[in-house]
């Protein structure tokens, strides 16, 4: 058995074992707000073929890549200008720090008096919420960018383009993995809570829904098709991503 | 090339100058002198990678100058060939040279899986390549094993010959400057001026266990030992 297939077969017996747990507390203790597994799974399979599901998953989804990219774009900015010249480094730093420690919640209820109940109020929140965790990590990423090899893009008189995407750029790689890691799961979390608060769609509206009239199946069937999603999206692109910028790590 | 070194200070400190410097077209010139006298800054300067100095410089028209730095900083991402492609287009070129440099089964390696001499000569075919007019080398083979340093001195020798670039080569290392150049300068001094310009009138290919080489050698070094009290 090789390493990997050993790795996947480790992870999908303890998953198995968590399900088991759950259906057997399910069956001894038959608790009044913890539906079996079978439950959840009919309940998800009625959600999915009314169109419910989908709909909802795919708003939230829409707006977690839209403030993804927003977040990545404004932090990349920021945290560029402030590792390269030290003078706005200087002026924003204390700011950064303030927004840094700011509640989300904060955020978001600011962002929805301010901007009106809709669609732009929730990408503002979250863009607000991620940018500046973001700036930090492309600051760090833009101070270690090895001078040297720019004075070889200098020497040998590259174009503007070729030194920015060929000797720039992957050097903040690695960060921008990191960001994307670290940044998709808060995402969504955030997004979730944004939109419990204020809209009137996505998966966090109908996880508010669902609260109100006590609808456990519901809620698991929707936050466990959710993580599948993520992960699946880790799986699918991320690591993929991962092992093409990387690869010329491996040994 | 032409340059007239006014001033090069660092820190307020004066470092260089003033001192004029020619090099003639296709001429290998070694430069030495002691550590930290400015050796590498003067390349800097001539590169352009320094514009922080006082003076002229006339690299003729159409400058095209390569650089061989002493660490190979060689982008990690890209292969051997994708980093020669880094700076010329022509791939069937950049294969060529790296055939030349003995590398041509490496072609397709990333840096960390090529061992530090391999990576030197990647770097020395990328400053070869394009044909460069003006071939500034900061002590390129300095920290590699006799072999390796011997066979890559071959490479550049046989690189000069074929596209007659003017070569300046940074060494500390009397014998190696003896056996490439046309022409040794001393630097030395604070701030530094070229304290000695020896012509190596030896005929190639240059055996150092001559009569004539031998003298050559001691003059050398006893004229860096000279300065560098």
């Amino acid at each position: 058995m090789t390493l990997a297939t050993r790795a996947l077969a480790i992870r999908s017996a303890s998953l198995l074992l968590l399900l088991l747990l759950w259906q057997g507390v399910v069956i001894i203790w038959q608790p009044d707000l913890l539906p079996g597994p079978r439950q959840v799974a009919a309940r998800f399979w009625s959600e999915w073929h009314s169109g419910v599901l989908p709909e909802n998953l795919a708003t939230t989804l829409l707006r977690v890549t839209m403030s993804f990219g927003l977040a990545v774009i404004a932090g990349l900015t920021l945290g560029t200008l402030m590792g390269r010249f030290h003078r706005v480094d200087e002026w924003f730093d204390a700011p950064l720090t303030l927004s840094l420690n700011m509640p989300a919640l904060v955020v978001i209820i600011l962002s929805f008096l301010w901007v009106g109940l809709n669609e732009a109020a929730v990408v503002v929140a979250v863009v607000l919420n991620k940018t500046p965790t973001m700036a930090v990590i492309f600051r760090e990423g833009v101070r270690a960018i090895d001078k040297g090899l720019l004075e070889v893009a200098t020497v040998h008189r590259l174009s503007p383009w070729r030194r920015f995407w060929s000797v720039w750029l992957p050097q903040l790689y690695p960060y921008f993995l990191a960001a994307t890691r670290s940044g998709l799961a808060l995402v969504w979390k955030i997004v979730l809570v944004v939109e419990l608060l204020g809209a009137s769609s996505g998966m966090g509206f109908k996880l508010g829904e669902f609260f109100q009239f006590f609808e456990i199946d519901a809620i698991l069937a929707y936050a466990l098709s959710f993580v599948v999603v993520i992960v699946v999206l880790e799986a699918m692109l991320i690591r993929p991503w991962e092992a093409r910028v990387m690869r010329w790590r491996a040994p | 090339m032409k340059l007239s070194l006014q001033r090069k200070a660092f820190a307020g400190k004066p470092l260089l100058g003033p001192f004029d410097l020619t090099l003639r077209a296709g001429e290998f010139v070694a430069l030495t002198g002691p550590s930290g006298v400015g050796k590498t800054t003067l390349l800097r300067i001539l590169a352009g990678l320094d514009q922080d100095w006082t003076g002229s410089i006339d690299l003729g028209p159409d400058p095209n100058i390569g650089f061989m730095f002493q660490e190979p900083r060689l982008m990690p991402w890209l292969t051997a060939l994708e980093n020669l492609r880094l700076v010329c287009e022509d791939t069937d070129a950049a294969r060529h040279m790296l055939v030349d440099v003995g590398l041509g089964d490496a072609a397709n390696k990333y840096p960390n899986q090529l061992s530090g001499g391999m990576q030197r000569r990647v770097a020395l075919a990328r400053s070869m390549l394009g044909q460069p007019k003006l071939l500034l080398m900061d002590e390129p083979f300095a920290s590699l094993d006799r072999s390796t340093a011997q066979q890559c001195r071959q490479i550049l020798l046989n690189c000069w010959q074929q596209h007659k670039t003017t070569i300046l080569f940074v060494t500390h290392d009397m014998e190696e400057a003896l056996q490439l150049a046309d022409r040794a300068l001393v630097l030395t001094g604070e701030p530094a001026k070229i304290a000695d310009d020896t012509a190596i009138d030896i005929d190639r290919p240059r055996a150092m266990d001559t009569e004539p080489a031998q003298q050559l050698l001691s003059r050398l070094v006893q004229c860096s030992a000279n300065f560098s009290h």
